[in-house]
């Protein structure tokens, strides 16, 4: 078969097998074809850097560098259905397990997290705007709830939408390793907005980490999906916390301790560490980052989300001088087979 | 740093040499703030696995030297250094221990506010602590720079146990007085030779250092400034590090004391960790020991 540039760009990394056929020998001919007949040196249709990349993802999107998708499995609902997911990640997270779909994520809370299930949904459902411009600015940024699904184990799924652009923090870092700068730096933005966000709330979220956030190379949008249930008022006591927090804090541990603002600003700064690939930060220092920003990665957070916010624009200026969009050519099916 | 073994041989040799029957400033003989202690001359000190110490813990003993504190120093010297490697050698807390020696001062009066020897697994280390210059400074003002230790461990180290494993270490600082609220950005451009702009508060010393390191305060409850001001001193760890400042009563259980802590933080239970030493020392470990939490077993998350 010819295949036209419409047909090849429509084409998605599970229909990868339609191109590369079994075995690999064969597979890698039927690149190599496509791969001659598309180079933009050698072809005139105006299309053909995108016809040629998209190949080049494709061909990417089933090799080791990308998440395997997980096996398929069965969710079992308390009025008697039996729900088949096959998700493109499956993680495991404080509260149970969390599945990576194409349009959705599903966050699996077992029988003895139900209550942070529950917690996570009023949460979510509850979260309150200034004003519709407010709402419009920060609504975006957070999740909402699509479905709750009560399970036959005493758990609960909730489903949250996912935009095909954006993908799992965590998964990102898994399969690629280390952010280049310039992307580390609009994900620190749109966390330290959300931080912004959640200061006027007068809400500590206490979870963010690579598994509750999801980014979209595409558009730079930066999401903090999961780990609501978790999130308390300022000056309360949380519930229930996950060691990760806990380490970083060990005197929430204390009876009596509360949750503070700072509290999530050094969970973004451990984060974004990690975007780095350097979570101890020791490599920072020594090249890692370019010196402002790894001198802002290891400092502490100032008193406010809207100081440390602006303190980081004034590091991003010293780096990069003004703010400017710098496209990333990475998509979603580069990381997820 | 710290490719060898600690061997209680080797100390033995090495105490009836150099520190057996002799006064403090017999043992530390340094007049001055040597360079290789100077923490704006140190990069950084590591802490990296070895063939001989494969799973290296990086423990820091960050000792008050001001005033009538240098007795601490001198006590690790005469026994404790070598109490707390075999002991840690002997329980297994934690692997390959590590030792590092900070000789924390004022940062607002004294000429060396902050030393630091090397990560050391060996006797190398008793060398470089008989080499720490004992000020005896400290001023008038109710409080020393403990928050510099903790500014030291999250900006001045490396640890494998950190960067391989994502396992913290142990930071201990020891003394008699109340805490200096933080480290001033002009002490930190000074005593650490770091471009900073800003103050650090203690807790904001405290944050840092927690990142890598499980820290605890130990007090010598009955030495010093504490003896009569106990609640002043209290006044500024408890809010720092509620559950984690330690009374100790006699300074003489300090490496029986650091390695029980160590042991409960891991996991094991404070009546049995306290029974397993004997006499006197039991009951010491026990006291200081009390309301010590133990680390919740496993990850994920955690009910509070």
């Amino acid at each position: 078969m010819s295949w036209t540039a419409d047909q090849i760009l429509a084409l998605t990394p599970a229909d990868r097998g339609r191109l590369f056929p079994k075995p690999a020998e064969a597979a890698k001919r039927a690149f190599r074809r496509l791969a001659a007949a598309w180079h933009p040196d050698v072809c005139a249709d105006p299309r053909a850097a995108d016809v040629f990349t998209h190949l080049v993802r494709l061909r990417d999107a089933g090799a080791p560098g990308a998440v395997r998708s997980a096996p398929s499995r069965t969710l079992r609902t308390r009025d008697g259905r039996a729900l088949g997911l096959s998700p493109l990640s499956a993680l495991p997270v404080d509260t149970g397990e969390l599945l990576v779909g194409r349009h959705s994520l599903t966050w699996v809370f077992g029988a003895d997290t139900a209550d942070l299930a529950e917690a996570e949904a009023d949460m979510i459902s509850g979260f309150r705007f200034a004003d519709e411009r407010m709402r419009g600015q920060m609504a975006p940024f957070l999740p909402t709830l699509d479905r709750r699904i009560p399970l036959e184990d005493g758990g609960e799924a909730l489903v949250m939408k996912r935009h095909p652009d954006e993908v799992l923090l965590s998964d990102l870092i898994r399969m690629r390793g280390a952010v280049p700068a310039e992307h580390a730096a609009w994900i620190g933005s749109g966390l330290l907005n959300i931080a912004c966000w959640l200061g006027w709330a007068e809400l500590v979220h206490g979870a963010i980490a690579p598994e509750t956030v999801l980014v979209s190379p595409e558009t730079h949008t930066v999401r903090l999906m999961g780990g609501w249930g978790f999130a308390t008022r300022f000056g309360s006591r949380p519930t229930a916390l996950p060691s990760r927090t806990l380490s970083l804090s060990p005197r929430l541990s204390v009876k009596g301790e509360v949750a503070e603002p700072s509290l999530d600003l050094e969970l973004i700064r451990r984060t974004i560490r990690e975007v780095f690939a350097d979570p101890t930060g020791a490599a920072l220092l020594r090249g890692g980052a370019p010196e402002p920003i790894a001198r802002w990665l290891v400092m502490p957070p100032a008193r406010t989300a809207r100081e440390d916010y602006a303190d980081w624009l004034v590091v991003l200026g010293k780096v990069w001088g003004r703010r400017r969009f710098i496209k990333w050519d990475l998509r979603p099916n580069a990381i997820y087979a | 740093m710290g490719n060898a073994r600690w061997d209680a041989n080797d100390w033995g040799t090495y105490a009836k040499a150099h520190v057996a029957g002799k006064s403090a400033s017999a043992v530390f003989t340094s007049r001055s703030l040597k360079a290789e202690y100077d923490p704006a001359k140190i990069e950084f000190r590591e802490s990296r696995d070895s063939e001989m110490n494969p799973i290296s813990t990086p423990i820091i003993l960050g000792s008050d030297v001001t005033g009538s504190m240098g007795m601490i120093s001198h006590k690790l010297m005469q026994d404790g250094l070598n109490t707390l490697a075999t002991g840690i050698y002997d329980r297994k807390p934690v692997t390959d221990p590590h030792i590092m020696v900070l000789a924390i001062g004022d940062a607002e009066c004294d000429r060396a506010p902050l030393q630091a020897t090397q990560f050391e697994a060996d006797i190398s280390l008793a060398d470089q602590v008989r080499d720490l210059w004992i000020e005896g400074g400290g001023g008038g003002n109710s409080g020393e720079s403990y928050s510099a230790a903790h500014l030291f461990a999250a900006l001045k180290t490396r640890t494998d146990a950190a960067e391989k494993r994502g396992r913290k270490g142990y930071l201990f600082t020891i003394g008699d007085e109340p805490n200096l609220d933080g480290v001033r950005a002009e002490q930190i451009r000074r005593v650490f030779g770091e471009p900073q702009e800003r103050d650090l508060s203690a807790r904001d010393c405290l944050a840092m250092a927690e990142r890598n390191y499980e820290v605890f305060h130990i007090v010598l409850a009955n030495e010093g400034y504490a003896r009569h001001g106990l609640d002043r001193v209290l006044s500024t760890w408890k809010p720092l590090l509620p559950e984690r400042t330690i009374l100790l009563e006699d300074v003489n259980k300090l490496a029986e004391t650091v390695i029980s802590t160590i042991q409960v933080t891991e996991g094991a239970n404070v009546a049995d960790v306290a029974a397993s030493w004997s006499g006197a020392t039991a009951v010491v470990v026990a006291n200081a020991l009390k309301g010590l939490p133990a680390r919740a077993a496993g990850t994920g998350l955690r009910r509070l």
